[in-house]
């Protein structure tokens, strides 16, 4: 980061490879769209080299990435309820992402595990697309990220206690929605 | 026990969570209020914790995005097009200080400054032109009704004066002073 706040294109070009995936990650679960989740993701890393005089080296520089990913994703969802009608791609990707529409065949042989955990983990984004905004982002930086409480208090901009509640309740629906999967 | 009150609760019971390291296990009391908090629930700790891996396991399922293979090279080629805000500022410095933005800035202004001053000037003049031009209207208007309202003889006379005729200087005097 020292590097990069010297003008050190390399150094950059580094930290994008370093996390891009993870910031993609965050928001197409957010968002539930592949196509758009790409470009806000680079709108993510131009943001952090726009005001890369903001940050300061003393903090972690995950929370500050995922503090600009939460805002824009977060922007985005508004903009979306604000205009509905603007993402022609959602409605498409809404589809990829939902459980296929078919009935089920009770001679059919029972499906093997590949399509059993395909089947679980379209389940699995769905409940977390019923998810409110919140609760989905601090359990998907809990979970997928693997950030610590703190720093998913900082993300968000809340208190340590309602971060933990809020993934509290986050895992509490999702076992909820999923209790047929989970059952062991 | 409704809904709301059984948030409050679990609420409650976070802010009791300790900060310090899992390993420090809850105490009596802690566990107690667990139990009577959520009595409808029967908490079974091993079905819940199997429950709880079983979700962990769930998301570590989840496939990564697909990505552009350019994703890099498009976030590079846009940071490149739109400098960062320390390059601008350092390019605004350079163009304040640089001598020949400062001389044009100049010449622009005298330019300015000369151009107001004749368009003021030349309506000045103008004015004053309109001035002279409406107080000589002025004045003969009023000498002609002056000889019109009062001597009605005159005005007779004049206009059989034929335009060969001589002017009698002493009688148009004459008439006008009267």
């Amino acid at each position: 980061m020292l590097r990069v706040k010297t003008g050190d294109g390399q150094a950059f070009a580094q930290l994008v490879n370093r996390y891009k995936q993870a910031v993609v990650n965050i928001i197409a679960h957010t968002l539930r769209d592949n196509i758009d989740s790409e470009d806000i993701a680079q709108q993510v890393f131009i943001q952090v080299y726009k005001h890369i005089d903001r940050y300061e080296v003393r903090s972690k520089f995950t929370t500050w990435l995922f503090t600009i990913t939460k805002n824009l994703a977060l922007n985005e969802i508004r903009r979306r309820k604000r205009h509905p009608a603007d993402s022609l791609d959602e409605t498409e990707q809404e589809d990829e992402f939902s459980q296929p529409r078919q009935q089920a065949d009770p001679r059919s042989v029972p499906p093997d595990e590949s399509l059993l955990n395909a089947e679980m983990v379209d389940h699995l984004r769905e409940a977390l697309g019923q998810l409110p905004d919140k609760q989905r982002m601090a359990l998907l930086l809990f979970q997928e990220q693997g950030l610590s409480y703190e720093e998913i208090a900082n993300v968000l901009n809340t208190s340590l206690s309602s971060t933990k509640s809020l993934i509290f309740r986050a895992r509490d629906t999702l076992k909820r929605n999923l209790r047929e999967y989970l059952s062991p | 026990m409704n809904e709301l009150e059984a948030e409050e609760k679990l609420s409650l019971l976070l802010n009791c969570l300790p900060d310090a390291p899992l390993s420090e296990n809850f105490t009596e009391q802690v566990l107690g209020k667990t139990v009577h908090a959520f009595p409808r629930k029967e908490v079974q700790p091993q079905q819940r914790s199997a429950e709880d891996v079983q979700l962990d396991k769930l998301f570590t399922m989840l496939p990564q995005v697909p990505l552009s293979q350019d994703f890099t090279e498009k976030v590079m080629a846009q940071v490149l097009v739109q400098p960062s805000r320390e390059s601008l500022y350092r390019r605004w410095l350079g163009v304040v200080r640089s001598r020949y933005w400062v001389r044009g800035v100049a010449a622009a202004c005298a330019v300015c400054f000369l151009v107001f001053g004749a368009s003021l000037q030349y309506k000045e003049l103008r004015m004053q032109e309109i001035a002279q031009s409406l107080s000589t209207v002025a004045e003969t208007a009023t000498e002609i009704a002056a000889v019109s309202e009062t001597d009605l003889e005159a005005i007779a006379a004049l206009g059989e004066i034929s335009e060969n005729a001589t002017v009698d200087n002493e009688l148009w005097l004459a008439m006008v002073t009267y």
